[in-house]
């Protein structure tokens, strides 16, 4: 899952730095020639004219919600940032022509999967001179435009086109994509650019770093479940393995007391199944290797194409002849740890007794659950009958059950989203109001005042942000930092803290949690920032997780921004109304009273970056759960058909004695379904439990150590029958074969 | 000495507390004229039908001498606002025009980017703020004066999107009245300043008003000033597009807006003929969406291109207006049949230091009827700019230069050491200045620009270890200068133009103009030629003698204003060698001036970049 990043930054040869700067600020010849001239810069691209748009950018009525740069595309080779075409004419595919037309606009794949733009499609491009349509002709992938979080989305205009269609006077800005020879010098190299320039960049600078960093947290929650299934299907293999083998064994019982009798020697007996059930394994395991690459492939594809990029190269032939090597060493020990059965086998016994009797030990004696029904009753016994088997496979259930509550809870999660927000950082509020500084104002004293007598308000938040940087330590450069600054009452609003409280005097701050790793900070630690040309000190009260800023940033109060600017002022206010009223409601409400003084967005809209998030993970999410139902699906399967074959001459004597085929068919069902049922019990909690914690985990790296796991309550508890069916579905057709079962031949010796 | 019976009357008649005292209100506004910093400002107070009140202060230019009359033109702003809804009435009441139909019935064409939702706005939510339509103010700080600068303005919306649902709630757009106006003008068939002057200026008399820029040199139109330290600036530009010639372009003197606001308060008659029913003033004055209340301001609502508050207990229909160099205030009393307007010839003052418009007016209503003064218009809240901090000298070097503007943006801001000890800072756009105000400091990145205007924050972008790279301003970051240009400045032998090459290209003078070449490319070339090119399709004109070649493809045609020089430009692709060109026209007196560069290398943007944009920040054109 790494590899992609990889591809995107080797074979496609991806910009380590890329800079966007002001021609009429900036000699961009000169900066071109002084990143040339390091001597860590392996090349940087000739400056390309680039022109970014307003985020109202429409394609078939609705605006896409994301601003695009517009890249003039060179004729000239480029020595790196290639930009891979993946759809588009024939011309442009074979190479002869490797430029959009006039009129024509090349866009990134995941902005076309995202918001389902198709080559042909038109899109309307809105400039201070009026609105532009360019023809999407392309569809390519970019190395540094595949998020849906990296904004503004690149795409490609023809050479020199950009002054036919924006208007010239806004089009002063370059960029220059700069390639380093080892990724680690692109953060030193930008520094130096910085110090060198001797000005603030009238432009952007954006590095590898952050790119790794936004790839990190998608790529690692899909690596994790995908290895969390293999595990499982190797458990499932094992298990499979050992019930047959030892099922086989019990059949054969009598058989091997004859051949050890006549002087097999226990290895060879083994030698007998290791071949019979090895060879069989053996045979499968290509073909399993070939599902499994395509599965894996598919997840791959479909997990990649999420992110806009065309999925695997090509994996890795080592990835294919490693795990088989791997899963048949692994299934050749386990059977033959589990052949050695056969060899152990006495012949005399063997050959009087036949295969020791499976009874039940402990507490379950027969007569004690005698009121049960017979088909229940027998249910229960073959799960004890064979506990080992019977763990084995609620295990492997177990692992079915996992899967489903986090797929089902993850979606639940991010769909509810700002139920959550404060766990996320964010203000947890129905709407969220900025006020505005246009002709008619309202001052944030007013407003405030306003709403604590709004009879459909029940709670106010104001907050605002504040700029700031950290002072270097240890050599490194400062580190710019964003907070927030909260007036009122921040838990109210469900902000919480990992460690300690929320800050409330003047001096008082509280550190989201990386720059509290990066520090390291502590409670009640003396920090420092500097903000409005001063530098002053806090005392750290409390550490915080959010979901911003990949876990960068502080908060303080009114107080402390005031220390800074006396006279500081709040511009957003988070509005809980009260129950039963509609947050759309309530935001046409608020504007039309307040009209241009402020901006409201729904708790909804602000979080829908976050919410779209999940759209790359459903698809892989949906292979797995279906993996591991087929996974299951089989276990059952061959589960049932191992359990008729143990039991049949107990099915014979039964039938013998009145049961119907309608009640040994459904013992076999109710044993699955036991299992089933058990196994979710144990599950079911585990899972609510453990998957938070694992999110936690993964998502540390970007500042969140408690993921806000929402339970889908009613979702959770129908995996339940879901599961139930499925398991009745898995084992009602195999079962069937009990009604074959004749008892003449099975009461016979 | 005997008075006749009749002038005891008269003198009775005219000290009488009842008649509001003219004598008072020219007393108190001479007192508040000398108090405050407007250098010219014009008063009409009407009441019961008749002026009673109307006087000029001051000078037109503070560097000059020409006095500020009673029928001095001067910009009215936004007041332009009313006007244009008073003239779309008057269309409505023939029955050309109902307020209530989509504005696509008249100009099927219009659209933004929701169609579905901007074919429900009307004719009246334009008037009322109520559109939806998103204020973009685009292209408002330069010069256009084409007569279809309103329809390209409103043809260009077709590419936004709806800040809100028509209908829904209030945001002032100036935009919204340009569509308003050309709804008007469509139906009327001729321009607006004709639209306006037929249907309002000439019927009312209002013979000293116009919304025809070319008129206003003709009628000695004053430009209006900028705040400096202690005196205002006169301003060396002013806002002059057509595109908002409907919400904000209206020149007129008071004399004028007296018989404008007596007509409204007589109920649409006046000296006895009907201009306009008293419904469709009712309607005018008709709350349409509420606003939130102010300080001294209840009931607050916008109406059709007017504004009704509660003020000291009484219903006042006001509007303000300002061009950022001027500013003008009307305020009516429709109960008392009371009205008074203010134009200035500045910008808006510090409030705290001088009476606002708002504050004069409010109270000259007040000496109309013989009442206490009013504190409306005086800020209630705490002056927040007021602080102890005081930047150390010895840093004072860290913060003094030049700061500019990104992009094509002629804006900047000059910090030096001012006579009195401390920091000042000049705002200049366009090579003139602006504002220019001492630097008051809250802190080592925060000042105050204190002018006689309101004070304006600078903010200084000081890194850790004291540097200043940058400042924001006005919501702009405008950066340091490093160093100077050393490229010389060179005239063309007749002296029209002047400009600046960038390094690496030479210049060479010919009949009528100038090529540039580089020095190490071959290929292309910029040309700059005079020509005759008349009034229509310059830029076709333009190309059949520049290119002489067919052209392939074209681009948009874009109008920009670049160093207060109004240009057209087209970029295109000839045919056969497929060159890309861009021409770049714009009018002078006589002729016209013709840019165009060209290239084989399809690189047209970063050559603009690196030739073309130098030239046109630094070029001087002698019309």
């Amino acid at each position: 899952m790494e590899s992609p990043v990889n591809i995107l930054l080797d074979d496609l040869r991806a910009s380590h730095i890329r800079l966007e700067l002001d021609t009429q600020i900036h000699d961009k010849n000169a900066v071109y020639a002084w990143f040339r001239d390091r001597p860590e810069v392996v090349s940087v691209t000739d400056p390309m004219a680039v022109w970014q748009s307003g985020s109202d950018v429409i394609h078939n009525g609705e605006s896409i919600k994301k601003s695009l740069l517009l890249i003039e595309r060179s004729f000239l080779d480029r020595d790196h940032d290639h930009v891979r075409i993946l759809d588009a004419d024939p011309e442009v595919l074979s190479g002869d022509r490797p430029v959009p037309l006039p009129g024509e606009i090349w866009i990134t794949n995941q902005l076309a999967l995202s918001r389902e733009i198709e080559r042909g499609d038109t899109l309307q491009i809105p400039t201070s001179a009026g609105k532009r349509e360019l023809q999407v002709s392309g569809i390519v992938v970019d190395p540094f435009n595949n998020l849906e979080n990296v904004t503004p989305a690149s795409c490609w205009v023809a050479p020199g086109f950009l002054t036919f269609m924006a208007p010239p006077a806004d089009l002063t800005e370059v960029y220059l994509g700069i390639r380093v020879a080892e990724e680690h010098q692109a953060e030193p190299l930008a520094e130096a650019f910085r110090t060198w320039l001797g000005s603030e960049l009238a432009g952007s600078m954006l590095t590898v770093k952050i790119l790794r960093l936004a790839y990190g947290l998608f790529t690692r929650i899909v690596a994790v479940a995908l290895l969390v299934v293999a595990i499982l299907a190797l458990i499932i293999a094992f298990f499979i393995i050992s019930a047959t083998v030892t099922s086989a064994v019990f059949s054969d019982y009598k058989v091997i007391g004859i051949l050890k009798a006549q002087g097999f020697t226990p290895s060879q007996v083994n030698g007998i199944y290791l071949r019979q059930y090895l060879l069989t394994a053996l045979l499968f395991i290509p073909p399993g290797i070939l599902c499994g690459h395509l599965i894996a492939g598919a997840l791959h594809r479909g997990a990649m194409e999420e992110i806009g990029l065309l999925g695997s190269e090509g994996i890795n032939p080592w990835f294919l002849v490693l795990p088989a090597l791997l899963v048949g060493g692994a299934i050749l020990l386990c059977a033959w740890w589990t052949c050695r059965r056969a060899g152990r086998v006495r012949p005399m016994e063997a050959i009087r007794f036949g295969a020791p009797s499976l009874h039940v030990k402990g507490i379950f004696k027969p007569g004690t659950l005698q009121w049960m029904p017979l088909s229940v009753f027998l249910g229960f016994r073959n799960i004890l009958l064979n506990v080992k088997r019977s763990v084995f496979a609620m295990i492997g259930f177990g692992f079915t059950v996992f899967v489903l509550v986090f797929s089902v809870n993850i979606t639940h999660s991010f769909s509810n989203i700002h139920q959550h927000a404060g766990d996320w950082g964010m203000v947890a509020a129905d709407l969220s109001v900025r006020l505005s500084s246009k002709r008619f104002r309202v001052r944030p004293e007013q407003f405030q005042e306003a709403m604590q007598v709004d009879p459909a308000v029940s709670k106010t938040l104001a907050h605002g942000s504040f700029s700031a940087v950290l002072p270097p330590k240890r050599g490194e450069s400062p580190q710019e930092l964003f907070g927030n600054v909260f007036v009122g009452d921040m838990s109210s609003f469900g902000m919480t803290n990992l460690e300690g409280s929320h800050p409330v005097s003047g001096d008082e701050i509280a550190l989201a949690l990386n720059t509290a790793r990066d520090g390291p900070y502590r409670p009640g630690d003396t920090f420092q920032l500097y903000a409005e040309g001063q530098l002053l000190e806090f005392r750290v009260t409390g550490i915080y997780q959010t979901g911003q800023n990949f876990g960068q940033g502080f908060r303080f109060g009114e107080a402390a921004a005031k220390r800074f600017n006396p006279n500081w002022k709040p511009r957003y206010y988070g509005l809980n109304l009260k129950p039963g009223l509609d947050p759309q409601e309530g935001k046409d409400r608020l504007q039309k009273i307040w009209g241009e003084a402020v901006r409201v967005t729904t708790s909804r809209e602000e979080l829908r970056e976050l919410v779209d998030i999940l759209s790359g993970m459903k698809f892989a999410l949906s292979m797995l759960c279906l993996v591991l139902l087929a996974v299951s699906g089989v276990s059952i399967f061959n589960d049932t058909i191992l359990s008729i074959k143990e039991h049949r001459k107990v099915f014979g004597i039964l039938k013998a004695l009145g049961a119907t085929s309608g009640m040994l068919r459904m013992s076999i069902v109710w044993k699955t379904l036991s299992t089933i049922l058990f196994s979710m019990l144990a599950a079911l909690p585990t899972s609510l439990w453990l998957i938070p914690l694992g999110l936690g985990k993964l998502a540390e790296g970007i500042g969140m150590v408690h993921f806000p796991f929402s339970i889908n309550v009613t979702g959770t508890l129908l995996i339940i029958p879901g599961l139930l069916l499925f398991g009745l579905a898995c084992a009602w057709l195999p079962a069937g074969r009990a009604l074959a079962v004749d008892p003449r031949e099975l009461i016979v010796e | 000495m005997r008075m006749s019976a009749l002038s005891s009357i008269l003198i009775f008649v005219a000290f009488s507390p009842s008649f509001g005292g003219t004598a008072e209100l020219e007393a108190w506004f001479e007192e508040q004229f000398q108090a405050n910093a407007i250098p010219g400002l014009a008063v009409v107070v009407v009441k019961d039908d008749r002026v009673v009140f109307l006087r000029g202060f001051g000078k037109a230019r503070a560097s000059g001498n020409t006095p500020i009359t009673a029928d001095t033109v001067m910009p009215l702003g936004s007041i332009s606002k009313s006007f244009t809804a008073l003239a779309l009435l008057r269309l409505a009441e023939t029955g050309q025009l109902d307020l209530d139909r989509p504005v696509t019935a008249y100009l099927p064409w219009f659209t933004t980017a929701r169609k579905a939702k901007s074919d429900l706005i009307t004719t009246r939510l334009l008037l009322s703020n109520t559109s939806g339509l998103p204020s973009l103010d685009l292209g408002i700080l330069g010069i256009d004066l084409d007569d279809d600068a309103d329809e390209r303005l409103v043809r260009n919306l077709s590419g936004y999107m709806l800040n809100r649902e028509p209908g829904l709630s209030f945001e002032y757009c100036n935009e919204g009245f340009t569509v308003a106006g050309l709804v008007g003008t469509t139906l009327y068939g001729k321009p607006y300043a004709a639209f306006m002057e037929e249907t309002v200026f000439e019927p009312l008399g209002m013979t000293r008003t116009t919304a025809d820029f070319r008129r206003f040199r003709e009628l000695d139109s004053p430009d209006g000033h900028y705040p400096g330290i202690e005196a205002a600036i006169p301003a060396e530009h002013t806002l002059l597009t057509n595109a908002y010639a409907a919400a904000g372009m209206i020149r007129a003197g008071a004399r004028d807006m007296g018989r404008y606001m007596r007509m409204l308060l007589a109920g649409g008659v006046l000296d006895g003929k009907r201009f306009v029913s008293e419904e469709s003033v009712g309607q005018l004055w008709r709350h349409h969406i509420a606003l939130p209340e102010r300080e001294h301001q209840k009931d607050n609502a916008y109406c059709l291109g007017w504004q009704s508050n509660l003020v000291d207990q009484r219903r006042l229909i006001t509007h303000g207006g300002n061009t950022s160099t001027a500013s003008a205030f009307l305020a009516m009393e429709p109960d008392r049949k009371t009205g008074v307007a203010l134009l200035s010839v500045i910008d808006s003052l510090d409030p705290r230091r001088f009476a606002s418009l708002e504050r004069l007016a409010n109270n000259a209503l007040h000496i109309l009827h013989d009442e206490p003064l009013s504190d409306f218009g005086l800020p209630t809240q705490p002056d927040i700019t007021i602080n102890d901090y005081t930047l150390p000298k010895a840093e004072f070097a860290a913060y003094t230069g030049n700061y500019l503007s990104a992009g094509l943006s002629t804006h900047m801001l000059t910090v030096s050491r001012s006579e009195d000890g401390g920091l000042e800072a000049k705002a200049v756009h366009r090579g003139a200045l602006e504002r220019h105000g001492l630097l008051d400091f809250a802190n080592p990145s925060r000042s105050w620009l204190r002018t006689i205007g309101p004070p304006r924050p600078v903010i200084f972008n000081r890194t850790l270890d004291g540097r200043v790279y940058a400042l924001t301003y006005q919501g702009d970051t405008l950066y340091k200068q490093a160093t100077e240009t050393a490229d010389k400045t060179q005239t063309s032998p007749d002296a029209r133009l002047r400009l600046r090459l960038p390094p690496g290209w030479e210049l060479n003078w010919t009949d009528g103009g100038f090529d540039v070449t580089h020095r190490t490319r071959n290929d292309l070339i910029l040309k700059a030629r005079f020509l005759s090119l008349g009034e229509d399709d310059t830029l076709e004109k333009a190309i059949e003698v520049m290119i002489r070649q067919p052209v392939a493809f074209r681009g948009e045609v874009h109008t920009q204003t670049i160093d207060g020089r109004t240009w057209r430009q087209q970029s295109l692709v000839t045919a056969g060698n497929s060159k890309q060109a861009a021409l770049w026209v714009t009018r002078c007196t006589d002729d016209d001036l013709v840019l165009l560069l060209s290239t084989t290398r399809q690189d047209l943007t970063i050559l603009h970049q690196e030739t073309l944009f130098p030239i046109l920040k630094q070029l001087s054109v002698s019309d």
